[in-house]
């Protein structure tokens, strides 16, 4: 089967599918009383909700590899950025905790040392 | 002499101590903004799809009801099975979508490295260590520990200086390394976008139309009040409809609004998908311009991100944010 078929065949599906949801309420109030007709129509509706589901999800499927490529390419691309930054962050944060640890030693110098 | 060297050193760190903050953050933050609109528009093109069949059922229970025999609809095989179709296309949709938001994710993440001063806060801590050391060493003077010490007044500057230029330049060298990889993945997220485009337009034509027929079913059977969407449409014209309408020519005018907006989101489903092409395409001109260090333009990102923004809007029934 070529893509143009293909192409054409979700076209006619489109085209049913939205004919009969057009006229799925006239029709089903004209086959008021007669329930076999009704759940012929019904029947119809859904038959070609699906084919039209099944023909779009189709045709998308057949680029999902390449999304899911697409994702995974947008995923390093957030996960570099990210751990760039916390490298960075974890750096100056290093340095900051050791000028507080050093700080906390030139208090206990002071309280150590000669009074007065 | 020896501050005269200070100096001289801090002027030359200063000298060489760029970092593209500024740019980063402008592209960032408009890289999130489309990327956030563009996956919008597939996400709720996803969440119409998966609402279809229960709307459908709801419809149908709602014609075939007459007087004395009103019976509530109820899941058969076939619903069960026409949902589930429904669901698959739905998540197909979804998954483009959450390629978006990856990227959207990316995008954020650039711009809060941008907006992180780096050298600031690495110069800074540097800068506290050794005053923190000199305070330190002159405690432990005077507590006898040790003998006196040099004081690091000169050095410290000078180191913390440094820090803050390698840090500058590290993270220059971050944003590009940033910019050139989440220009990559707009590539390939846009490249797929550009293939299904008419794709998209065409689901979302047959789902209006849809809509078009539910809303329809509402307001013909009284289930729908036409007062929301007729004051609506009032507010701009500086009007407000009364609480109380005749019946019969309120429902017109709200079926009528209705048809109009169908036929307007039917018309521009294609633009929405293309404009979302176009907005990724002039964010990647800005990479460009970012990663050679030339001003960016912008003007072209936000050209697009205005019209992307209004096609989502009327594809979606709502009023364009502010």
């Amino acid at each position: 089967m070529t893509d143009t078929s293909e192409a054409e065949k979700l076209q006619q599906v489109r085209r049913a599918w939205r004919d009969a949801d057009d006229q799925y309420n006239a029709d089903i109030l004209a086959a008021a009383g007669d329930p076999t007709l009704t759940a012929r129509i019904e029947a119809n509706w859904w038959d070609l909700f699906s084919l039209w589901s099944k023909r779009n999800t189709a045709a998308l499927e057949k680029n999902n590899a390449a999304v899911a490529a697409a994702y995974d390419a947008a995923k390093a691309a957030n996960d570099k950025v990210e751990a760039g930054r916390a490298a960075a962050e974890k750096l100056a944060n290093t340095v900051a905790g050791v000028a507080r640890v050093v700080t906390a030693l030139g208090t206990l110098f002071k309280a150590v040392g000669p009074k007065g | 002499m020896s501050k005269a060297l200070t100096l001289a050193a801090l002027m030359l760190l200063a000298a060489c101590a760029t970092v593209p903050r500024g740019p980063a953050l402008t592209l960032g933050e408009a890289g999130a903004a489309v990327t956030s609109t563009s996956q919008a528009s597939l996400t709720g093109l996803s969440d119409d799809i998966a609402l279809i069949a229960a709307r459908q059922m709801v419809r149908t229970a709602i014609i075939k009801c007459v007087p004395g025999n009103c019976a509530p609809g109820k899941v058969t095989a076939q619903v069960e099975a026409g949902a589930l179709d429904a669901q698959k296309l739905s998540d197909a949709l979804l998954l483009r979508a959450r390629a978006l938001g990856k990227l959207h994710d990316a995008y954020a993440a650039f711009a809060d490295e941008a907006r992180y001063d780096a050298p600031g806060e690495l110069q800074g801590a540097v800068q506290r260590l050794f005053t923190a050391t000199n305070a330190a060493a002159a405690a432990a003077t005077a507590a006898g520990f040790f003998p006196a010490v040099p004081a690091l007044a000169v050095a410290g500057p000078i180191a913390s200086g440094l820090a803050g230029q390698a840090a500058a330049k590290a993270q220059a060298r971050r944003l590009k390394a940033g910019s050139v990889a989440i220009k990559a993945a707009n590539a390939r997220i846009a490249d797929i976008m550009a293939a299904e485009q008419g794709r998209y337009a065409e689901i979302a034509e047959d789902v209006n139309n849809n809509l078009d027929n539910i809303v329809a079913t509402l307001f013909e059977n009284d289930m729908a009040d036409p007062l929301p969407s007729i004051a609506a449409f009032e507010a701009p014209l500086g009007l407000k409809p009364p609480a109380k309408l005749p019946p019969d020519k309120a429902r017109a005018a709200a079926m009528t609004i209705a048809n109009y907006q169908n036929w307007m989101t039917q018309k521009t489903a294609g633009d929405v998908y293309a404009a979302n092409v176009a907005a990724l395409a002039a964010l990647r001109d800005e990479h460009d311009n970012f990663e050679a260090g030339a001003p960016l333009q912008m003007s072209d990102v936000e050209h697009s991100l205005t019209v992307l923004a209004g096609w989502v809007s009327i594809a979606r029934g709502v009023a364009p944010a502010d």
